[in-house]
Formats: C-alpha cells, sequence, structure tokens
C-alpha cells in the first residue's frame, strides 16, 4: 500500500551518508523567511520551528533568503538568522538566496558590498564540513573534494539511503547576473566563477550518486529559475538569464539519470508542484516552497520502495492564518 | 469506473492512494512517476481546499495531455493504473471548475 499522504513521520534518526536500506522518512523543506520586524517575524517564525521540531523530520534545509531584501545586512541580523537556524532539533541544511548577499548594496539594505557579505555568509554559516541545527549531519563539501573550487564551502551533498540530495549556491535576482558578464567586474567574475562551479557540482554529484544505485536526487537552490528568462513552451533559458547554464546542466543530467529527480526551490513563495520540463526532462518534478506571506513549510515524505516516491504535506504556521496557497 | 463523474472522485482518490505502483512500467518510469506525483498533489489540494486555482488547473491540464501520448505505449497493467490517473485528472478538472 502506499502511503501517498502520510503523515507519520521517521524520528530523527540522522544516520546519514549511509548505504541503509530503503526505508520511508520525512524532511521538511522551507525558504524565504523570516521577513519584517524582529518583533513580529521572530515569534512567528520560531512557532513554525516549534511545529518542525514537534513533528521531528529526520533534516530540514532552508532554501535562503533568511531576511527581506529591504532589511539591513547587518553582522547581527546575519548572526540572528544562523542562530534560528540552529534552533531546529534536527539538522538544519542551507544553501543561501540573494537577499542576504547579492542585494545588500541597495540603501535600504545598508549599501553593503555584496561580495563581503557572501564572505561573511560563508565564514559564519560553512566554518566546518557539518550543517546547522542542534544535530547536524556530516555534508561533503566542494570545497573540500574538488580542486579548484575551494570558495564554494556553500555547495553540499550527502544520501540518506539510496536518495541523494545536492545543494547549489543558485539565487533569485536572476543569479547575481546583471546584464551580459563584463570583464573585469567583481561581480560578473563572481557569477561566472559561482555559474561555473555548480555546473561542475550537479554534473559530479548526477554522476556519483548514477554510480552509486541512487533511486532519486534531490536538487536544492534557491532561485525561482521559471519566470523571466525562461521560456515553459520550448523548455530553454533566454542568453542573459543567469539560470541557463546549470538550468541546461540539470536537463542533461537528469535526462541521462531517468530516475525521480527533484528540484526544490523558493524565491517566488508559492507553494507549487509542477513539471518544469515535461518535453526535455520528464522525470523532474520541482517544487517551490511557501514563503514570508505564509510562513509555512512543506514536508516531504521520501518512500524509496514506493514509487511514486516523493509526498507533499503543508506544515502550516499555527501562528498564522492556514492557507494552502 | 471508466466514465465517472465528480461524485466518483472521492472514492477514486482512495483507490488511487491504496493502489500500489505497477511492476512493468518499462522504460518512462520516471516521466510517469512526475505524472503520477503532480496530479496526485493537485488532488491533495482539491480535497483540501475544495476547489483548483487557475495555476493549478494549467498544470493538471498539461499533465492530462502529455499522460494521454503515453497511455498507448503502456502494457495492461500500467494502462490500469494510468487510467485511473487519467480519470482521476480529468474529474479533478471538471470537479475544480465547478467550485
Amino acid at each position: 500500500m502506499k502511503h501517498r499522504l502520510a503523515t507519520a513521520l521517521v524520528g530523527a534518526c540522522l544516520a546519514l551518508s549511509t548505504g541503509a536500506a530503503a526505508a520511508e522518512f520525512t524532511f521538511v523543506a522551507l525558504g524565504d523567511m523570516p521577513y519584517g520586524p524582529r518583533e513580529q517575524a521572530y515569534p512567528a517564525f520560531r512557532t513554525l520551528i516549534a511545529e518542525i521540531n514537534r513533528r521531528a523530520p529526520v533534516f530540514t534545509i532552508h532554501l535562503g533568503d533568511t531576511k527581506s531584501g529591504v532589511a539591513p545586512c547587518s553582522d547581527r541580523l546575519l548572526l540572528e538568522q544562523r542562530d534560528l537556524m540552529d534552533s531546529f532539533a534536527s539538522a538544519l541544511v542551507y544553501t543561501p538566496g540573494d537577499n542576504e548577499w547579492t542585494d545588500c548594496h541597495r540603501l535600504l539594505a545598508g549599501a553593503y558590498d555584496p561580495l563581503d557579505r557572501l564572505r561573511f555568509i560563508r565564514t559564519h554559516y560553512y566554518p566546518t564540513a557539518r550543517s546547522l541545527g542542534r544535530q547536524p549531519i556530516r555534508l561533503e563539501r566542494q570545497a573540500d573534494v574538488m580542486r579548484g573550487f575551494e570558495p564554494f564551502v556553500e555547495n553540499s551533498r550527502f544520501h540518506r539511503g539510496d536518495v541523494w540530495f545536492v545543494t547549489a549556491h543558485v539565487v533569485g535576482s536572476n543569479n547575481n547576473l546583471d546584464g551580459p558578464p563584463v570583464e573585469g567586474s567583481e561581480a560578473a567574475e563572481e557569477f561566472l566563477a559561482r555559474d561555473e562551479a555548480n555546473r561542475v557540482w550537479l554534473a559530479d554529484s548526477f554522476d556519483k550518486a548514477a554510480a552509486a544505485h541512487a533511486e532519486a536526487i534531490v536538487v536544492a537552490i534557491h532561485a525561482d529559475m521559471f519566470g523571466d528568462g525562461f521560456d515553459p513552451q520550448r523548455e530553454t533559458f533566454a542568453p542573459d538569464s543567469g539560470f541557463k547554464g546549470f538550468a541546461e546542466t540539470l536537463i542533461m543530467k537528469a535526462q541521462s539519470f531517468r530516475k525521480p529527480v527533484l528540484l526544490l526551490f523558493g524565491d517566488s513563495h508559492e507553494f507549487r508542484v509542477f513539471r518544469p520540463f515535461p518535453r526535455s526532462a520528464g522525470n523532474l518534478t520541482a517544487v517551490e516552497v511557501y514563503g514570508a506571506e505564509h510562513m509555512h513549510a512543506v514536508a516531504i515524505t521520501v518512500d524509496p520502495a514506493t514509487p511514486p516516491m516523493f509526498t507533499f504535506d503543508p506544515v502550516q504556521n499555527p501562528a498564522l492564518p492556514a492557507l494552502l496557497d | 469506473m471508466t466514465q465517472g463523474n465528480s461524485q466518483d472522485l472521492p472514492r477514486l482518490w482512495e483507490i488511487h492512494q491504496a493502489a500500489a505502483w505497477p511492476v512493468e512500467v518499462g522504460s518512462r518510469e520516471g516521466e510517469l512517476m512526475t505524472l503520477d506525483t503532480v496530479v496526485s498533489w493537485c488532488a491533495a489540494y482539491f480535497f483540501e481546499e475544495h476547489h483548483l486555482d487557475p495555476q493549478r488547473v494549467t498544470i493538471l491540464e498539461d499533465c492530462l495531455s502529455d499522460l494521454e501520448a503515453v497511455l498507448p505505449e503502456l502494457s495492461e497493467e500500467p494502462l490500469d493504473y494510468f487510467e485511473r490517473v487519467r480519470q482521476l485528472g480529468t474529474l479533478l478538472l471538471v470537479a475544480g471548475r465547478q467550485q
């Protein structure tokens, strides 16, 4: 019997990176929160964290944008967000969004140097090859296993049984590509280096997962790649899309993998489950999580032994109105 | 249950939730899992909210269109399963639009 809407969650057994036999488990994904004044946003976010902790997922993935685009990118605020992530009872795996670094040049965000904020995040969120949260898990990081990609401590992977999880640092705001890359521009160099790192990391992770006979791959990024610059009819990306290279790698690798691929992302704050590439990668399901407006999360149950393998249940925040969309 | 109407939806959904994944799905298994996943997500949403929003209607229409194209390639066992997915999706569209 399938357990399509199963809500009973597996306990927080963090025996990740093992070849354990296929067993159903549930993890949680969320992103684009908390936004707004501390006095309002933090209590509501803590309520959601408490609800997630009560359900005891095996781990949670935060898909980036830990603050609004106009909140100051101060050390204090960024450290507060990290501390909130550390209050998750199990492991918290984090991939950055644009609000916490690329958009920090905005006056309202404090007119910071984005690259300085990126360095700060890498230093304070990724000091070791372990996740955040009160029961951190060990991660394999691109920085540690690929020569030439040492800066990319945020790109990580791990697996639970035969299901592989890969994070890649692909962010909203067109992935920090503001027009055609200009030679010598720091922002352009940053984009080009990170885009290459992401593509190489993704391809390598698919290859390793396939070689290990993985049953499914979950890719977690921040960006909603399916807005401007994406042609859903042709399933192609515009030349000036900051997502083109990464998405083409994803399509190519998903095609050859053939088994289920789940793409998790945030950015546009709308819970939806859809097939972005039905013709070129029909085995890829995309899930966008809620954002700051609803401040809900999504529980994803994975049953490798029982196709179609993934089921999705909203984790509604008791502090906020129960909205499903 | 070959044609059905929207009153059949709860029963059809119940049957589908309990159904085992077909054994001989063939080379398009990944694609069929995705179709099943997305149609099922629309069904879960419908039974929670009692309607489908325009975005889910579009997603469901796309799934059904692609499912129609795959069905002729399936052997008997998976065909039964995915005929039910198709029927579920079709009834969801009808019911969703009526709300």
